[in-house]
């Protein structure tokens, strides 16, 4: 029995984790990284959850998104079939195998698990016994109903995979700039949304609540700048893609000129709904003018994220430290209200570290 | 046709190749070596894929340093074991390939008629097998108008008809001044590759053993 939790723990779960590694990163910053009380935050977040049936559908709704991203990743991961030597399993009572599916399960959804776990405490606390019931009630079906899936895969069955594509298939030519924006929908769907989740929610939020009492583009490019900052994990994972599968565009024959307009490109597509939202504060927020340095200011941002990863061989933990170095370093010196300049000055950086480090990078791991 | 000058690789400190002086004349080349011997690297050096210090040279002007797009307009390359997403379709890669090296989109649909693999052309590449991903990367190292083209074990994974396929091609390119630096663990016939050059990579360097 050891054994086969060994070797789903290695297989499924730890792998889960690892090429997850940059949404957590993202998750983490965003539900723990607030400047101000951490704990009074996500207790007030809890009180919401257990007083309001809206707040608690939304919890749902978000538990849901996670475990169908769980679902998706076991179901096609055990139809891999380097995975073949776990459908020795097969041989033991369907019971059985149906149990180390719920492990792996348990071990994967663990993150919502914890926060259920505190929420359900609150809720007992606070007498919001009902809240609590359908916390718990809610998370064990969450924990049994997709080991049902994993089984199937398993029994190699005619399966289920979740989240495929569109039934009717339209070409749409694939550019080299356009190919990490692919790869975004297909592979980190859930990311991809989770990020645009928030950064419409920061944007929004400015957008509706903030009543200027002069004009002042300084709050709405700092908001903006958060918002580029959330696509840092994004940005992450192009580069792992980029190495991984997209190695042999080295051997193109393209310009540092052209390549560096394709990211300019790619990154400008990836921003496109924030850009088009931010006209939601026109003019109240800005002026057409300043526009272009919103716009510029996010592109390049993300620009030098993305150059920054060409240094060297730069791990998660150590691309956060320098993410947020980065945006503090900015938001100091937005208070100067250095205005068009800053925003070209992180372009040119941006363009010197990739023109510096595109040809020399090579991965060392 | 390629020569190199203090041409050194490291990986961190480990130094995997050093080729103070050496020049790889044009022609049909097999480039030959054991297991981690360094031949990969060294393709993939002259493909612009891994740096490296020093100079490699091509028709002793162009350097990939200095010329880099007018040096990889005329090199090819394909990998060993290529690694495309799995979401594109082969379409798109030649259509980027042609756009690139400007070539002509109908022969490389030709060339994939020819390895079996044209019915499969708008089918994304994760339906494909490691065979098929094989022949398209293949096919894709043709395009354009290379002067060299690089071609790491080209005759594993593939079918006995493919290989014929590829030989036959890979003459026929020669005939018109292309040349070719071949890596092969597997012994290959003289009529089907005549190969002109024999190299070795042995010891962190490269020696003619011709």
């Amino acid at each position: 029995m050891r054994i086969v939790i060994s070797i789903l723990q290695r297989v499924l779960v730890n792998h889960f984790y690892k090429v997850n590694a940059g949404f957590f990163a993202f998750l983490f910053f965003l539900l723990f990284g607030m400047p101000n009380s951490v704990a009074g935050f996500h207790l007030a977040l809890i009180n919401g959850i257990i007083k309001s049936n809206s707040f608690l559908f939304v919890a749902f709704a978000l538990w849901t998104l996670y475990n169908l991203k769980c679902i998706n990743y076991t179901s096609k991961y055990l139809k891999e079939e380097k995975q073949n030597v776990l459908f020795t399993l097969n041989s033991l009572p369907v019971y059985a195998c149906w149990l180390y599916m719920v492990y792996v399960q348990v071990m994967i959804y663990m993150p919502v698990l914890l926060y259920a776990l505190a929420i359900v405490i609150v809720a007992i606390q606070k007498h919001y016994y009902s809240s609590a019931l359908y916390v718990v009630l809610f998370n064990i079906a969450s924990l049994l109903l997709p080991a049902i899936f994993y089984l199937n895969n398993l029994q190699k069955k005619q399966g289920f995979i979740l989240l495929k594509g569109p039934l009717l298939r339209i070409y749409l030519p694939k550019s080299l700039p356009l190919i990490p924006l692919f790869f975004l929908w297909h592979q980190r769907k859930q990311m991809l949304l989770v990020t645009k989740f928030f950064s419409f929610l920061a944007l929004s939020l400015f957008i509706k609540l903030y009543e200027p009492d002069h004009y002042d583009i300084r709050p709405l490019l700092l908001c903006c700048m958060v918002c580029a900052t959330a696509h840092s994990a994004i940005i992450f994972e192009v580069r792992e893609f980029e190495e991984q599968y997209l190695s042999f565009s080295r051997n193109l024959p393209f310009t540092y000129i052209k390549r560096f307009a394709q990211l300019l490109l790619m990154n400008f597509i990836l921003l496109l709904p924030e850009l088009l939202f931010l006209w939601k504060g026109y003019p109240l927020h800005f002026n057409i003018p300043d526009y272009f340095q919103l716009l510029l200011m996010m592109i390049s941002l993300l620009c030098l994220f993305y150059s920054v990863l060409l240094t060297g061989d730069i791990l998660m933990d150590a691309y956060v430290k320098i993410v947020f170095g980065i945006l503090a370093g900015l938001f100091f010196v937005v208070l100067y209200n250095p205005g068009i300049f800053l925003p070209c000055l992180v372009m040119i950086i941006s363009f010197g570290f990739y023109f510096s480090y595109y040809y020399d990078y090579e991965r060392q791991y | 046709m390629l020569r190199f000058e203090n041409v050194q690789k490291l990986y961190g400190n480990f130094l995997a190749l050093d080729i103070p002086s050496f020049t790889i004349n044009n022609g049909l080349v097999w480039l030959k070596g054991e297991n981690g011997s360094g031949k990969t690297t060294l393709l993939k050096m002259i493909a612009g894929l891994h740096p490296f210090k020093g100079t490699i040279l091509l028709n002793d002007n162009l350097t990939i340093k200095n010329q880099r797009q007018q040096f990889l307009s005329l090199v090819n390359y394909a990998e060993a074991e290529p690694l495309y997403p799995s979401f594109l379709t082969a379409r798109d890669l030649v259509k980027l390939y042609c756009h690139a090296k400007k070539g002509d989109i109908q022969h490389t649909q030709r060339l994939l008629q020819q390895l079996h693999i044209y019915d499969d052309y708008k089918k994304p590449l994760g339906a494909y097998s490691s065979g098929m991903i094989k022949k398209l990367s293949l096919a894709l190292a043709f395009t354009g108008n290379p002067q060299l083209i690089l071609l790491d074990e080209p005759l594993i994974t593939i079918d006995a008809d493919a290989v014929n396929v590829i030989c036959a091609v890979i003459q026929q390119h020669v005939e018109k001044g292309v040349s070719f630096i071949i890596t092969s663990h597997q012994a290959v016939e003289q009529y089907q590759l005549p190969f002109n050059q024999v190299l070795l990579v042995a010891n962190r360097t490269i020696i003619n053993i011709n």
